[in-house]
């Protein structure tokens, strides 16, 4: 009788954590619901996103995500293309609602001025060496007419990476999802936990505030030969490619604000990086957009911080509405001054 | 191990599952097991991070059960200092002493610091170990003789980190009460206020403190409504953080089959500062009355005594919280507000069980929560430098980044909601009769969990809570005490 007691409050307990879940993944698709990674078989990207894709992100920010048919963050696939975005989970912009980030904003500007088009093919970890490793392909998926637009979150590159870059032996920047892992994440609860779970075992900042620990540093470390060979072989690379497409190459540069106890901003970039970075693109001809000034002047005339948001921490994180207006000003001033 | 770890769920279920299985066994020996079983388990919890925390509380286990014996053969005070001074000296020791060095050092006497570990829950079990002492003294009840029930009742893991204090009586009546502890009333009653405890502070107070910290490390980066915020948004966050502590407490406590006493009734519903101190961190507040504000003299000794024994009390009291001059002055500020509140009550007649006019009443309720939210302040910036710039920027309504916390905001309102729901319950159970505002009573939402829907909304909270949990980490406020 006990016995047959506790099987019967078991399987009571049971179907009611069954619901409890489904109740939770309904929640979920409002609050927690992004995209897993497909295979890009035309190497524009390392991979893309699941075509037509509408989902949620609330972790940090608030924003809905609506993809178009090759997976990237854009309201529609135009036919011709002026102008190509290229960068990381900054640039797919996944925390602003669409037509938020800085890719659509520029689409709108430049389509109300010239009829022009941008096409933004950003994506998660695409960091700017997986972006030069994809150059090539992305220029002969897109055919971007007019320019080609590619994000970076710091101006002092690591030397390895540059050699291998070179090389050709470019690291994928993540793995395709399993067709295992794909129907888990049709559950957007699991995708939830998943996503705790991470957060629980790295109890880190995002890749971004790392990367600018890392990599911009105050100290000003003296900037070697073999980095600027390895460097201009990129750009030589990079060069080719473009002349190839017969468009010019935008090399955005945006880092994060930091301010100091004194209320005063400041960013951590190396400033001999930067510049040396910046002479080489006046020798290819590319346009170096750095939206330090930019985002220095946005904090002190109008105390905006163009990363993090009301969820998360402000100054830190991925860009928020600020940022991408910001710089979308900027690219559009570029591009007409141009 | 804390209450939030994966180690610690494990060591609590098993420590359970161990229990539930003795239970089957009937005879005396069955009562010492669980006393042994619930020992080694609270040893295990102390010692896990450093096995020196766990010796020092067996070793003031040790002294103050054979104190205790040596106090009620004798009945001489001499015993008594002695136990009490050997106690405050583990806790001067460990907490206090580079602090005096600190202190002494502005009047250009040096000491060499040491370099010292703060022991777990030293400040929670040093006091139940001086409450035990004068008791046995003031002859309330009989020594233990089992030393395992004394190194228990100091030791016990759910209370051990930060509280609730309770006499040793109260504890050891429980802990000997022969009939079943482990029922499945008591599990799915414990586990439910476990639950309440988890969503106030992995769910509200972790992510409130992720924005106070940000906040509070940059004052000259923010606007006035941001650091208004921040300000609320500590009082807030301490609140959940330091109640949630003691669900969690109380609700293991449960699930073995102890009652813990209340901890925290709603203070922020307090309509003046004396009732403040009767809702927040009630056991330590009974603990300071009975052992420190009465044996001063109390209110017996005259008027200004009386003040002097009030101030010195939340002086103290303050500094127990931590070893720094600004929980001097957050203890000093309530110190002065109770006094002020004495003298008011009596010049104004004011009897304790007057029922103030609705107005006053929110008026009261207002006052007091803006005023120990000013405090908080000083409780939580340890840097009188930046306490002056927060200020002062407040007070000039200075602009700077515009940072309104989602999590702060939704936290408040969590907040008032369910002090909003409380209210109506009250009220609803004193069936609007008489509209008895002052008696306002917090309660545990307990549902039977042998129904379907109880069953659902059970673990649809335990998922939002896994779900909507700050998974940074982000330790409880008090067990830094």
């Amino acid at each position: 009788m006990k016995t047959q007691y506790i099987f019967f409050w078991i399987l009571k307990a049971g179907i009611a954590a069954l619901i409890a879940f489904l109740l939770l993944n309904t929640l979920s698709y409002g609050y927690y619901y992004i995209p897993y990674n497909i295979e890009c078989k035309s190497g524009a990207t390392d991979f893309t996103l699941p075509a037509n894709f509408s989902g949620v992100n609330g972790v940090e920010g608030y924003a809905k995500i609506q993809l178009d048919e090759n997976g990237y963050n854009n309201q529609m696939v135009p036919e011709k293309i002026n102008v190509l975005s290229m960068g990381s989970s900054h640039t797919l912009a996944y925390n602003v609602n669409p037509g938020q980030g800085y890719s659509a904003i520029l689409n709108q500007d430049l389509y109300n001025r010239k009829g022009w088009n941008v096409y933004n093919i950003g994506m998660f970890g695409h960091e700017w060496y997986y972006c030069m490793d994809n150059l090539e392909a992305a220029l002969e998926t897109f055919h971007p007419t007019d320019y080609v637009i590619v994000e970076s979150f710091y101006s002092k590159f690591e030397l390895e990476k540059l050699k291998k870059l070179n090389m050709g032996n470019y690291n994928d920047a993540g793995q395709v999802t399993s067709k295992t892992m794909q129907h888990i994440k049709k559950f957007p609860y699991l995708q939830l936990l998943g996503h705790q779970l991470k957060n629980m075992l790295s109890q880190s900042d995002n890749v971004e505030d790392n990367t600018s620990k890392d990599i911009n540093t105050q100290i000003e470390i003296k900037i070697s030969e073999e980095y600027k060979r390895e460097l201009e072989v990129t750009f030589q690379h990079a060069y080719k490619a473009i002349s190839k497409q017969g468009c010019r190459l935008i090399f955005l540069y945006h880092m994060e604000i930091l301010v100091n106890q004194n209320g005063n901003a400041y960013t951590n970039t190396n400033n001999e990086y930067r510049d040396f970075f910046k002479q080489l693109c006046e020798k290819y001809n590319f346009i170096f957009v750095d939206m330090t000034e930019t985002f220095l002047e946005a904090y002190r005339t109008l105390h905006i911080l163009p990363r993090g948001f009301k969820n998360t921490k402000i100054g830190y994180g991925h860009l928020n509405q600020y940022g991408h207006e910001l710089i979308a000003k900027e690219l559009y001033r570029t591009i007409i001054n141009n | 191990m804390n209450f939030t770890s994966i180690a610690f769920y494990c060591l609590f279920i098993s420590c359970i599952i161990s229990l539930g299985l003795l239970q089957k066994i009937k005879g005396k020996n069955s009562i010492s097991l669980y006393t042994i079983i619930l020992v080694i388990c609270s040893i295990v919890f102390c010692g896990w991070q450093d096995w020196k925390f766990a010796a020092i509380i067996i070793v003031e286990s040790i002294f103050a059960y054979f104190m205790a014996i040596k106090i009620s053969q004798t009945q001489k005070k001499i015993f008594l200092i002695i136990g009490v001074c050997v106690n405050l000296g583990f806790l001067g020791i460990f907490k206090y002493y580079n602090f005096f060095v600190d202190t002494i050092g502005f009047f250009y006497v040096s000491l060499k610091k040491i370099n010292l570990f703060l022991p777990l829950g030293i400040s929670f079990y040093t006091f139940s170990a001086i409450g035990y002492l004068i008791d046995v003294y003031r002859k309330k009840y009989m020594p233990e003789k089992n030393i395992f029930n004394v190194i228990l009742y100091m030791s016990f893991f759910p209370k051990l980190t930060a509280g609730p204090i309770i006499s040793a009586d109260k504890f050891l009546e429980q802990l000997k009460k022969v009939e079943q502890k482990i029922t499945l009333t008591n599990i799915g009653e414990g586990l439910q206020i476990i639950l309440q405890g988890l969503i106030k502070k992995n769910v509200f107070a972790d992510h409130i403190g992720e924005f106070v910290n940000i906040v509070y490390s940059n004052v000259t980066m923010y606007n006035m409504p941001t650091l208004l915020l921040a300000i609320l948004g500590y009082g807030v966050q301490i609140y959940f953080d330091f109640s949630g502590y003691s669900d969690i407490a109380i609700g293991c406590s449960k699930c073995l089959g102890f009652t813990m006493p209340t901890n925290f009734n709603l203070p922020y519903l307090s309509r003046n500062i004396t009732e403040f101190w009767k809702r927040w961190h009630i056991t330590l507040s009974d603990w300071l009355m009975n052992y420190l504000y009465i044996p001063l003299g109390g209110n017996r000794k005259g008027h200004i005594r009386t003040f002097i024994n009030l101030f010195l009390t939340m002086v103290i009291g303050g500094l127990w919280h931590g070893a720094s001059w600004n929980f001097v002055l957050w203890g000093a500020l309530h110190g002065i507000a109770l006094c002020i509140h004495k003298q008011f009550m009596k010049t104004k007649k004011i009897s304790k069980d007057f029922v103030p006019s609705l107005p006053k009443f929110i008026m009261g309720v207002l006052g007091t929560y803006l005023f120990t939210n000013f405090c908080w302040i000083f409780f939580r910036i340890t840097d009188i430098r930046v306490i002056g710039q927060l200020l002062y920027r407040i007070g000039t309504c200075s602009t700077g980044v515009a940072f309104y916390s989602w999590w702060t905001i939704i936290g408040i309102g969590f907040m008032i909601i369910s002090t909003s729901i409380t209210i109506m319950k009250n009220f609803w159970n004193q069936k609007r009769e008489k509209c008895n505002y002052t008696s306002i009573q917090a309660f545990y939402v307990k549902k039977d969990l042998s129904k379907f829907r109880n069953l659902v909304l059970f673990f649809f909270l335990i998922g939002l809570v896994i779900g909507l949990a700050y998974a940074d980490s982000n330790p409880f406020i008090y067990a830094a005490f």
